[in-house]
Formats: C-alpha cells, structure tokens, sequence
C-alpha cells in the first residue's frame, strides 16, 4: 500500500467508520442515562431536613435565671440550687414528660468523674416525679462508643432507672436530619433530635471537665452528644460547633456540676488526682451563662473559651453572668 | 473520494483499545464505589449511629492482648481502635495521641468475680515508637503520683497504673480505689511488661538535664509546640524546684549549632512580641536572652546544636540558678 492509499479512504469505510463512532456514542450515552441517579442518595430515614429544634424554654423571671450553691453534698446542693430559682415546680408541670440529657460520653466509672455524677441525675429524676409530678422522665444520651456500656459502667443507668426513670439508648431512627439557619457547621447532620419531639422539658446535666480540644466541657459542649455521624470532624473548629449546639438546643434547665472538678486530663481523665474539689452546684435557665461562671472553676476566663463570646454573639445566651444577678448560697 | 487521516497503525489501535479498557475499568470502580460512600461524613441516610472500632471478639495481634488478672474474667471483647476512630472510644483527647504518632488503641475490661462492681479497663496504646510513647505519657504524667518499682517505668495513682512499655502507652483504669484492684492492676501491668520486655534505651535526652534540683518524674517530651512556640518541636523539658519556687528547663536539639542559634532568636522574639519584657541581665552568664512573662522568667541560650533554656521559673533567682547549672551540663557534654 502506497502512501497516498493510506490516506485516502472509500466511501465504504467512510461509512463503517462514522456508524461504529455513531453506536459507541450512543451505547455510553445509552448507558450514561440508565445508570444516572438523579435524586442522589437520599436521607430517607431521617426524614424531611428541620431547621430547628423545639424551643423548650421557659419564660423569663428577673432575678431567677442562675444559681450558684456551695456544698460537697450534690443531692443537697441541686436541692437548693433549684429551690432558688423557684423550684422544680417552675421547670416542670405535672403530667409532662421530661428528657434529661446527662454527660455519659464515656464506659468510665463515676470515680473519674467524666461523665454526669449518678446520684446528681438521679436526684434530679426524683425531683421531676415527687415534687413536679412529671408523666415520665427519661434519660438519654448518644456516646458514640458503646452505649449500653456507657450506661452501665458510668452508673447513670442503673442510678436513673433505680429513680423512675427511662433509659432511652440511642436508635438509627431516632435521628434527624438538622440544618441549623445561620448555622456554618450543622448543616444537612444528623442529630439525635426524635426523642426531644415527644417530651414537654429538656434538661441538661453536665460536670465541669478540662477539655484538650476545647479548653472546658460543660454545660454546652455537653449538648454534643446529640450529634450523630463522623462528629469528630468538627473538632477541627470545636468552638463553632459548641457555640452552634448553644444556639440550636434551648433547654427548659441546665445542671452544672463543678462538685468535682476535673482540673486536667480531661475529657476522659483516668486518675482521680485529674480532679479537685470545688463543691459548686450550678443551676441556670441558660447554657451560656453557666459556662461563663462554670469555666472560673477550671481556672479559666471567657476569654480563654471562644465559644462563649461566639455562643452570645449568636443569641445564644450572655457571657455577663453577673448580669443576671445570680443567687449565691452555701450548704454546710 | 474523499480525504481523511490516515488509517490507524496496529500499535494505535491496541493503544486505543487499552484506553478503553482502562476508562472500563474506572468506570466499573466508580459504580462499585458509589455503594460504599460514608454516610456519616455526608450526613446522610443512616447516619446517626456509627459502629465503631473492631467490635469485641476480633482478633488482634497477640502481643499486645492484655493479660488477665487472677481472679478476674473478660468483663468485655477485646476492642481496637486506629486513627479514623481514636475519637470514638476518647473523644476530645484523640488529638493528643494523633499528634504524636499514634497507630492503634487496644482496649478490654475485667470484672471481679465475685464482684461486678470492681473492674478495670486496660488501655494500650501503640504509639509507634518509644519515644512517641514516652511524649504522651509524659505530658499526661500524674506530679503527685507514686512512680512503679523498676524495671517498670509508670506510676501508679489511687486507682488507676501508668506505664511505658517500649513503643505502647498503657492505661489500666480501675472502676474503685481498692487494695484488690490496684494489686490486679499492677499483675496487668506487670504481665504486660514481661511480654513486651522493659526499654533498655529509653529516651537518651533525659541524661542532659542536670540532677539537682530536679523534680522526679518530670520530664516531658513535647513533639511540637512547646510553650505555644511553634518552633519547639521535639523538646524536652523537666521541672525543678529551688525551695517554695519552681521552674522548668527545656532543651531541643537542632541539625547543627547555627539553626540552633536561629531558633533561639525566635523563641525570644515570639516572646517580646506576646508581651513579654527583656531581662537578658539575668542570661549574661548563659550568654542568652531572658524576659519577664506576667512575672515568670524565660531564658534561652545555645550550647552547640541545643536550643535549651529555663521556662516559667518564678522567680529571678531560680531562673539564674537553672540557667546556670543547665547551661553547664550542657557544655560538658559538648566538651566530651
């Protein structure tokens, strides 16, 4: 074959060539549409995305919105700590059913104090039911790792169900998907949100804890736990995800509990030497407001913990604690 | 007839060909890979729960399985965790060990037998090396706590044993401060121990720190960010006490003495630049640079590739004192 024979071409193979272009074209177009998923993969069982939780909350009454009780007896000092802020009765009514979210982030035992004291909880159980009348109370929280160890080891379980309470381990189904408005990180997440649709109160019950990431875990970070998915991710800007947990979660009361505090180590501790003892019971209508006390026992200013000023900028709740006129009392 | 390219040759087409089967097998991979996509990073259906580590019963290296105590049973499976899960089974305080080289976490429980109420759970944390070992353990370390008997390097606190073991880091936590327990506590610890066989060549920077003064079992190893100086990688510091005030003395060792000099002009720089007030009176002996920091004094000079100094001593005496005796050793070993 010539030079000018290869280059040229027959009507014939002109024709061969364009139909076998022509059907190649057309089997991966063909196939391209047949395989072309156009809705994507879906969050079926989560539902539809929410744009907020409920809003559980409860009126405003000047001078009753944070307490700060001293004592080394926390039965004792929530006691009071509530009493002061007008009593179990104003938090919740008779026949309502209660959540309440205590710290059981890890399978540790109470003695390390990483997670919500027992006894704490389940005082806090018994007060819904014999003073509050409550319908039910329950106890939830969503560890990641193992719940119904979490449950079990830490003693919440055994001391709340002892209380009255149910334990509620978390579900798949139990999740929702959440995109907070404004929000930059819970956006399309899954949030342990479905147990909070059947109940009238949320409280929040927290220890004051060093935090490696975040500098304190307390009464906000404690709301983490209601995050489902790879949650590690947002450790990456861990004062935006708490100051976004503050905005999303309005709690009817929060608890918290720098009766011992751990001082370092923390989240997980491991010695009981990571703990002091600072004998201060917290009670608050407002997350924000409670840290911003909380973090002085851990030595700590607002300064030092971003998320507060985040927190407030967001409408979550003021850093100016003493603005509150907050009622200071003392159990010997 | 009509002009076109010319005919492909044999070796463009089986080229072509090869191609094709290539985008094939691309394709292939792409529709096999889109069942498998992570939910829980989007988001997405099913997400809520995730089911971690390797679940209790996987098998695992046989080393590094936690001897049972006597008069104990597994309480649970053996659970191992790497660096995509670290922050399952410890949340916040991942981060400390994936700074520093952590590869995997082996964990498991045992109860008492006669006592469900008594238990511990072995923590063993691969750090890859004994040196990455020894930097968690050593930021982590307990001030107060009682040091193990050797050939042992740990402590033991009220209820709970410390320890290193060449490249693991071991945690035995005890769920109650009992005589029992910590004596399980420390068979673990010594079992494990026997398996893994102590350290002879532990960290070889802990002999440049000088004796006196030194507070036992304080040396830290910081990988990076040492003081909040970004520079400070790799440096060791140990704390010291001169009657009622204390202070810490670091050392970090750079390629050569010129880089070592150069860092030493940016500690301090990073120092005057965060507030801190020249007191470079106080390192006229150590030939170095000293500031005041909210009334603690930081002194840093050079001895050949060492970068080494005196942090947050509390007073101008016991940073003079440290600077001093450290800066001495330092030369010494140069000398040699």
């Amino acid at each position: 074959m010539t030079e000018d024979e290869r280059n040229n071409i027959t009507r014939r193979d002109f024709i061969r060539r364009t139909a076998k272009a022509g059907v190649s074209l057309a089997v991966a177009g063909g196939a391209s549409y047949l395989l072309y998923d156009s809705a994507g993969p879906k969050a079926v069982s989560m539902g539809e995305v929410i744009e907020k939780l409920p809003d559980f909350s409860i009126p405003h009454r000047e001078g009753q919105v944070i307490s700060i009780v001293k004592g080394a007896d926390r039965v004792d000092t929530v006691n009071r700590a509530i009493d002061l802020l007008g009593g179990i009765e104003r938090f919740v009514k008779p026949g309502e059913k209660v959540l309440i979210k205590p710290n059981v982030a890890f399978a540790s035992p109470p003695i390390l104090g990483a997670t919500a004291n027992p006894q704490l909880v389940a005082e806090v159980v018994r007060l819904c039911y014999r003073r509050a009348k409550a319908g039910q109370v329950i106890v939830t929280d969503n560890p990641i790792n193992d719940p119904e160890s979490c449950f079990r080891l830490s003693g919440i379980g055994k001391s709340a169900s002892q209380a009255g309470a149910k334990i509620l381990l978390p579900k798949d189904s139990y999740f929702r998907t959440v995109s907070l408005v404004g929000g930059r990180l819970i956006k399309n997440w899954p949030v342990f949100a479905a147990p909070l649709e059947k109940v009238d109160k949320l409280i929040g019950i927290a220890p004051v804890k060093d935090h490696h990431r975040s500098g304190a875990s307390m009464a906000m970070k404690n709301w983490y736990g209601l995050l489902g998915g790879r949650r590690n991710i947002f450790h990456q800007d861990i004062n935006t995800i708490i100051a976004e947990l503050a905005i999303m979660v309005k709690a009817t009361l929060v608890i918290l509990d720098g009766t011992q505090v751990m001082i370092t180590n923390g989240p997980t501790g491991g010695a009981a030497s990571d703990l002091q003892r600072k004998n201060t019971l917290i009670a608050s209508c407002n997350d924000v407001a409670a840290d911003a006390y909380g973090c002085s026992l851990l030595n700590l200013t607002v300064a030092d913990l971003p998320y507060l000023d985040k927190a407030r900028k967001g409408g979550a709740g003021t850093t100016d604690f003493e603005s509150l006129k907050p009622i200071f009392a003392s159990i010997s | 007839m009509v002009l076109l390219p010319p005919r492909p040759k044999r070796a463009e087409s089986l080229l072509s060909l090869a191609v094709l089967l290539l985008l094939v097998f691309i394709g292939i991979g792409v529709f096999i890979k889109q069942f498998h996509y992570q939910p829980g990073r989007l988001g997405l259906e099913g997400a809520g729960l995730i089911h971690l580590g390797s679940g209790p019963g996987e098998p695992t290296s046989p080393a590094i399985i936690p001897p049972l105590p006597d008069g104990f049973e597994k309480l649970s499976g053996i659970e191992t965790f790497d660096s995509e899960n670290l922050y399952n089974k410890i949340n916040g305080k991942a981060g400390l060990y994936l700074q520093s080289g952590f590869e995997k976490l082996t964990c498991q429980r045992f109860v008492n037998t006669t006592d469900a109420e008594t238990w511990m759970e072995v923590f063993i944390y691969d750090m890859g090396s004994s040196r990455n070992a020894f930097a968690v353990y050593s930021v982590q370390r307990r001030q107060d706590a009682e040091p193990l008997i050797s050939p042992m390097v740990g402590y033991q606190t009220s209820g709970a044993v410390f320890l290193l073991a060449g490249r693991y880091y071991i945690e035995i936590i005890g769920s109650a401060e009992t005589n029992q327990l910590s004596e399980a506590m420390l068979a673990v610890a010594n079992g494990f121990m026997q398996k893994v066989g102590p350290d002879d060549n532990l960290i070889p920077e802990l002999q440049l720190f000088p004796r006196a003064n030194l507070i036992s079992q304080s040396y830290k190893l910081h990988l990076s960010n040492a003081f909040g100086f970004d520079g400070f990688t790799d440096t060791f510091s140990a704390g010291y006490r001169f009657g009622d005030a204390t202070a810490s003395a670091f050392i970090s060792r750079r390629p050569d003495s010129e880089k070592a000099r150069k860092l030493a002009g940016e500690y301090y720089k990073f120092l005057i630049e965060n507030g801190a007030t020249d007191k470079s009176t106080i390192a006229k002996g150590v030939n170095g640079k000293a500031a005041e920091f909210y009334g603690a004094i930081e002194v840093v000079f050079t001895v050949g590739p060492f970068v080494a100094g005196v942090h947050g001593a509390q007073n101008e005496a016991s940073a003079k004192q440290l600077a001093a005796q450290l800066y001495e050793k330092l030369v010494r070993i140069e000398a040699q």
